[in-house]
């Protein structure tokens, strides 16, 4: 009887259990533990800035402590390590005008920070004063 | 969160959504839950492998070219060309805008080729090119540029962009650690005078020997 109330549940579970819905779960669930995270901070100068982390855990041990802009597009990120331990980040800024369209996006690079240790990245970006700020962060492999 | 717990509720998840849990649920009795949720967690291994997306990841491997091929290495990485030459364009460009000496009131600027005295061997075109590319994008038209290959700059040129890699290696038997400069320095071509200069840097430390071809 056992047996038999086993096998049927498992039939239905796995019938009734899609691909598609599975794998939803899955990464709802995984997504839950390690959400992404978009933060509005302060600014130094005007316009608003937004900080995106593909995982919440980057966002979590790294702190985009300011962003300074310059009139002429120059960006100063400085980033704080909130850990013990040296932590190898990669860092990109994409710029949005008023109308949301993406007017520039710098590639990728590399900060290292120290043990509870700051550091900054300084990009020259196109962005207009009053200009949309993103900022992607993710952890640097290797 | 464990796999197991994931797909636990995801095929409970599912049951339920399917209208036959509540069904079940009273048909089986509390005393059967361990035996449906073993039942559960058997079908997610079952069914979940079937559910990896494929894509056309096989033995090759398509990769970021600013993210670490993981091969170790202490050299130059495509991530460094990419990198030195987008943050140096950037920062060059607004400092060629201000310029203008042209017929068109253009800088008109030679990159010539890129000096590299690394222990590395890279092709210096890479760095060479990827500049040219970027300050093309950068500068969109206000000034000109002219990649020379090889030989001296052309005489109508107002500025001269030289690039020189160097670096300095450290090695105790077992870890090998490269310091690697990156200096790249705007100069006038009458007098050699400096105006201006940008520098990209990176140190990594490695056990693992990796050769650069």
């Amino acid at each position: 009887m056992r047996i038999r109330l086993a096998l049927t549940s498992f039939v239905i579970a796995a019938l009734s259990s899609s691909c598609a819905a599975l794998k939803d779960a899955k990464l709802s669930a995984e997504e839950t533990v390690q959400p992404r995270v978009v933060e509005r901070i302060a600014t130094i100068g005007s316009g608003p800035v937004e900080i995106r982390c593909g995982t919440g855990e980057v966002c979590s041990e790294v702190d985009v402590v300011h962003v300074q802009r310059n009139k002429d597009g120059a960006v100063d990120v400085t980033l704080m390590n909130r850990t013990e331990e040296e932590i190898a980040v990669q860092l990109s800024v994409e710029v949005f005008d008023g109308h949301a369209r993406r007017t520039d996006k710098t590639g990728f690079h590399d900060v290292i920070l120290a043990p509870r240790g700051e550091g900054v990245l300084a990009l020259v970006t196109a962005a207009a004063p009053n200009d949309t700020l993103v900022v992607h962060l993710r952890p640097r492999r290797g | 969160m464990s796999r197991v717990s994931v797909c636990l509720r995801s095929g409970l998840g599912s049951i339920l959504g399917s209208g036959l849990g509540s069904g079940l649920g009273s048909g089986l009795g509390s005393g059967l839950g361990s035996v449906v949720a073993a039942s559960v967690v058997a079908a997610c291994v079952v069914v979940a492998p079937a559910c990896t997306t494929r894509t056309a990841q096989g033995r090759t491997v398509a990769l970021d070219p600013d993210v670490d091929d993981d091969l170790g290495g202490t050299g130059i990485e495509s991530g460094d060309v990419r990198g030195a030459a987008d943050r140096i364009a950037r920062a060059l460009a607004v400092e060629l805008k201000k310029q203008g000496s042209d017929r068109a009131g253009r800088a008109r600027v030679a990159v010539v080729p890129v000096v590299n005295r690394t222990r590395f061997r890279i092709d210096p075109a890479l760095v060479q090119n990827r500049l040219v590319h970027d300050l093309q994008t950068q500068g969109r038209g206000r000034f000109a540029l002219v990649a020379v290959r090889d030989g001296d700059a052309p005489r109508d040129a107002n500025a001269v962009l030289r690039t020189e890699l160097r670096s300095l290696t450290k090695d105790n038997g077992q870890t090998t650690s490269d310091y690697v400069e990156y200096w790249f320095s705007l100069e006038d071509p009458a007098d050699g005078t400096v105006l201006w200069s940008g520098m990209y840097e990176t140190k990594r430390a490695s056990d693992v020997d990796v050769y650069y071809q």
